[in-house]
């Protein structure tokens, strides 16, 4: 039975959003516009595009899932998580923006290329990126589904459709414009329904002191930062696994790194910073405390990660319900959209356009880039209705797959200039596959070190072993980057002159391609 | 001993860091707002004593 009180306003804010990719598309003029949002993002929007970007529909399902089965432990996860965006602008947001501009880069793959100057890191780089990023885009699709259906009841394939359509559309239409600027307002929403929310739930329960007083009486353990009947006690390599995953991990994924790019200048990220905080302090910790809200007002909850759409429905009435219901919606739509945006580049400017055997002019370029957000959405779609066995093994795989492969050669890429590319493939291919294969074979119970924390370090072993064992990296590939990292607040005109206009580009891959081919062919 | 309900220690341990993000984020504002004056200075002296 459909509940159109609830599912009247939602379907309303979710054609608002189309609006936004509207109008964005009218301030498109060039592949650097559609990519990148013509490198014209202010402060404000860069923070909240950051956090919402990367906190996921987990914010609304998981994290208080996780807040309801183990309790306080699960906040060490939001610890992390207030900071993440914070350490990300400042260890990397001024000097990506400064040196991806003066290189050329429009995408976090392209950066490691120029940065790493070898074919093999922007072929791997693109290959972890897009099945990761693929698969966490149909997850999200899914999550969107799902979330419909719960709350409006209407039809799961209706709710993807909807959920998913409307995000591929805007996404296709206005490109990181729309995606950042939907977004920024998708954060509020998320911030406001969340709080609606949380508020609701401390009344309900008689304030905060008779909340915790009520779940201690049910289970003292809840309470404790080691977890339930204190399953990770005296582990620190799991809890500091648990707050470095979204403290530093944010600064390996591709989409929350592209935030950097697209900064109006590098001065922008000391204001983003300031913002970033700010909104944190009203969002991060939220989710998690209504998790364990649950615990007390909805213990016999059958699916813990529905925990906030149940409280929206018994607490609140139904047009606010609808309200929280497009919070959740936004965080797995701004999610969802950055991931659609950031897959369809890399696929167009870091496959096709990379490895094409041809010059290819701006205008195609856009053609593509459109195509193939349609496509990697078409295919997000059609996977979230049939829904094919394997995709949500991937999907756990896909955020500390990401995280530990880019993190380490995004930052020493900045600051160490010993680093070189076969550094960089060894610290891409060890963090990754370490991630992985400590998570499928749940290594964690055997070393007590989160599977995030044990890439990260092999990632930085392989990463600095590599590189020092091998020739370093040739003057003409970091001067410019030095420079770059010179040139970081100061007044304007002395930055280097650049041009974020493919076709000088363009030729000088082909002068390469050439070069080597003459080289070979001596 | 115990604030809003949560022992003191494990309460400390969770919540301590959101006036600590605060300061790494001001601190961080500090230091870089610090060093681009220091860096528009020496650029200055450079100037002065190229003329």
């Amino acid at each position: 039975m459909v509940q159109w009180g609830i599912a009247g306003p939602f379907v309303i804010y979710l054609l608002g959003l189309l609006g936004f990719g509207i109008v964005a598309s009218r301030y498109m003029d060039d592949l650097g516009d559609y990519l990148l949002g013509g490198r014209s993002i202010g402060g404000a929007v860069t923070a909240l595009t950051l956090q919402s970007t990367s906190m996921s529909g987990f914010m609304f399902m998981g994290g208080p899932a996780m807040a309801f089965n183990q309790g306080l432990y699960a906040l060490w996860y939001a610890v992390g998580d207030f900071g993440g965006g914070l350490v990300n602008l400042g260890v990397l947001g001024r000097g990506l923006r400064q040196v991806t501009e003066v290189l050329g880069s429009l995408t976090p793959i392209e950066w490691l290329e120029h940065r790493y100057p070898h074919p093999s890191v922007r072929i791997v780089g693109s290959l972890i990126a897009i099945v990761f990023l693929s698969a966490y885009v149909f997850s999200q699709f899914i999550a969107a589904g799902q979330a419909i259906e719960a709350v409006s009841g209407l039809p799961y394939v209706y709710g993807v459709l909807i959920g998913a359509g409307i995000i591929v559309l805007y996404t296709f239409v206005g490109g990181y414009l729309a995606v950042a600027w939907t977004d920024a307002f998708q954060a509020i929403v998320m911030a406001i329904g969340m709080n609606i929310i949380l508020v609701a739930a401390i009344l309900e329960v008689g304030g905060v002191t008779s909340m915790f007083n009520q779940i201690a009486a049910q289970d003292s353990t809840y309470l404790s930062i080691w977890g339930r009947n204190e399953e990770y006690l005296g582990e620190w390599g799991v809890i500091a696994g648990a707050v470095l995953i979204y403290a530093v991990g944010y600064m390996g994924l591709p989409h929350a790194v592209v935030r950097h790019l697209s900064m109006d200048n590098a001065e922008t990220a000391k204001l983003a910073t300031v913002y970033n905080v700010f909104y944190n302090t009203f969002f991060v910790y939220q989710p998690y405390i209504l998790g364990m809200a649950a615990i007390v007002l909805l213990p016999n909850l059958a699916n813990p990660e529905m925990a906030i759409p149940e409280l929206s429905m018994m607490l609140l009435p139904g047009v606010i319900a609808g309200i929280v219901l497009a919070a959740l919606m936004a965080a797995v739509m701004s999610t969802a959209d950055s991931m659609l945006i950031m897959a369809g580049s890399i696929l167009s400017r870091d496959v096709v356009q990379r490895f094409s055997s041809r010059d290819i002019g701006d205008q195609e370029m856009l053609l593509w880039s459109r195509l193939m957000v349609l496509g990697i959405g078409v295919a997000g779609v059609i996977v979230a209705v049939v829904q094919p066995p394997g995709i949500a093994e991937l999907v756990i795989f896909a955020f500390g797959g990401l995280g530990t492969a880019f993190l380490i050669p995004n930052v020493l890429g900045i600051y160490w200039d010993r680093g070189n590319w076969p550094g960089a493939l060894g610290g891409m291919i060890g963090g990754a596959s370490t991630n992985i294969i400590w998570t499928a074979m749940n290594l964690q119970e055997v070393t007590a070190i989160h599977p995030f924390f044990a890439g990260l370090i092999i990632s930085t072993v392989a990463f600095v072993a590599i590189s020092l064992m091998t020739s370093p990296p040739k003057e003409e590939t970091i001067a410019p980057i030095r420079s770059a990292r010179e040139s970081i607040g100061a007044p304007s005109g002395v930055q280097q002159a650049t041009t974020n206009e493919l076709a000088p580009e363009a030729n000088a891959i082909s002068e390469h391609v050439s070069k080597n081919l003459e080289l070979n062919s001596n | 001993m115990s604030i809003l309900g949560i022992p003191t220690v494990d309460f400390l341990a969770i919540f301590i860091w959101i006036p600590v993000w605060w300061l790494v984020a001001l601190f961080s504002l500090y230091m870089m707002r610090r060093h681009d004056t220091q860096k528009a200075q020496r650029r200055a002296d450079t100037k002065e004593v190229e003329r």
